[in-house]
């Protein structure tokens, strides 16, 4: 199973936080029954699962892994996943109410190129919710702010929620006894994200932003 | 090899093991150390001390 050290402790959510994040979002989005949201970056899609039997909303997923997908689709038969490029989405213009990327908006490749495509999807204020890593460095937060708005994006929502990182870290290390012991089980050959690097690097952070799209003369 | 017994020094009871919950910096966690059944005194063994009590202390103080 992919991922499976961190499983261990995260389950199918594969993240800090679990689905608390997600609902901080949700609620502060005002998104609901109806709502048209991509998981961008799903996994085995629990996120997706969760926000269309909780929320009601009609929540789908893409991912670039067929393993995960595979897994998901094993567990919830039907579940909309598909594998998909955040570079490239199929979704039509202005379509979409929000879009979520739950710690896999840093593992993209161009991301100022996925900003244009989320951009290019989303309706005039629609959400862009993200929470990710990221050093804590001074600023860090306001810069990314600054980086969506280059993108027609208006951050409505930013926070630190490092302590999200740290409980996961806490229960990393009552399981394998040492966080050095989880990676040398679990991340330390595997390249697919940075989720377990973070533990080993001074100020590692989490954050939740949530942006909406702003209107831009001549664009979508 | 046989099981190690730790016994109360107040009351004289074997201590057994019990999930115990550390609040450290405003984060808990929950650890099975050795407590005394009769007394409640926990014996923090030296192994919880410089494993994972004191990784998690490192992890929080970002040390």
């Amino acid at each position: 199973m992919k991922c499976e050290a961190l499983r261990a402790v995260t389950g199918n959510v594969i993240r800090p936080g679990g689905f608390r994040l997600t609902e901080r979002a949700v609620r502060f989005c005002g998104l609901g029954r109806g709502s048209r949201v991509l998981d961008v970056g799903c996994g085995t899609g629990a996120t997706v699962g969760f926000l269309r039997d909780t929320w009601k909303i009609e929540a789908r997923g893409i991912d670039l892994s067929d393993e995960f997908l595979a897994e998901g689709r094993a567990r919830c038969a039907g579940l909309p996943i598909k594998k998909g490029k955040a570079q490239k989405l199929e979704e039509e213009d202005a379509s979409l109410d929000g879009i979520l990327c739950e710690c896999s908006f840093s593992h993209f490749e161009n991301r100022e190129r996925v900003l244009e495509e989320f951009y290019r999807v989303l309706k005039t204020d629609g959400w862009l919710i993200l929470t990710d890593m990221y050093s804590r460095t001074e600023g860090a937060l306001e810069g990314f702010a600054d980086a969506l708005a280059s993108k027609g994006f208006q951050t409505e929502l930013r926070e630190d929620h490092t302590e999200e990182l740290k409980k996961l870290g806490i229960e990393l290390i009552l399981r394998y006894g040492s966080m050095e012991a989880f990676w040398k089980l679990g991340c330390s050959q595997c390249t697919s994200c940075v989720l377990g690097g973070c533990f080993q690097r001074k100020k590692a952070g989490y954050y939740l932003i949530t942006a909406r799209k702003q209107k831009r003369g001549g664009s979508v | 090899m046989e099981k190690e017994t730790i016994v109360c020094c107040k009351c004289g009871c074997e201590m057994k093991q019990k999930e115990m919950v550390f609040q450290y910096m405003g984060y808990h966690f929950n650890h099975s150390l050795p407590t005394c059944p009769s007394c409640g005194q926990v014996y923090i063994t030296e192994d919880a001390v410089n494993g994972k009590i004191k990784e998690i202390e490192m992890l929080l103080e970002e040390k």
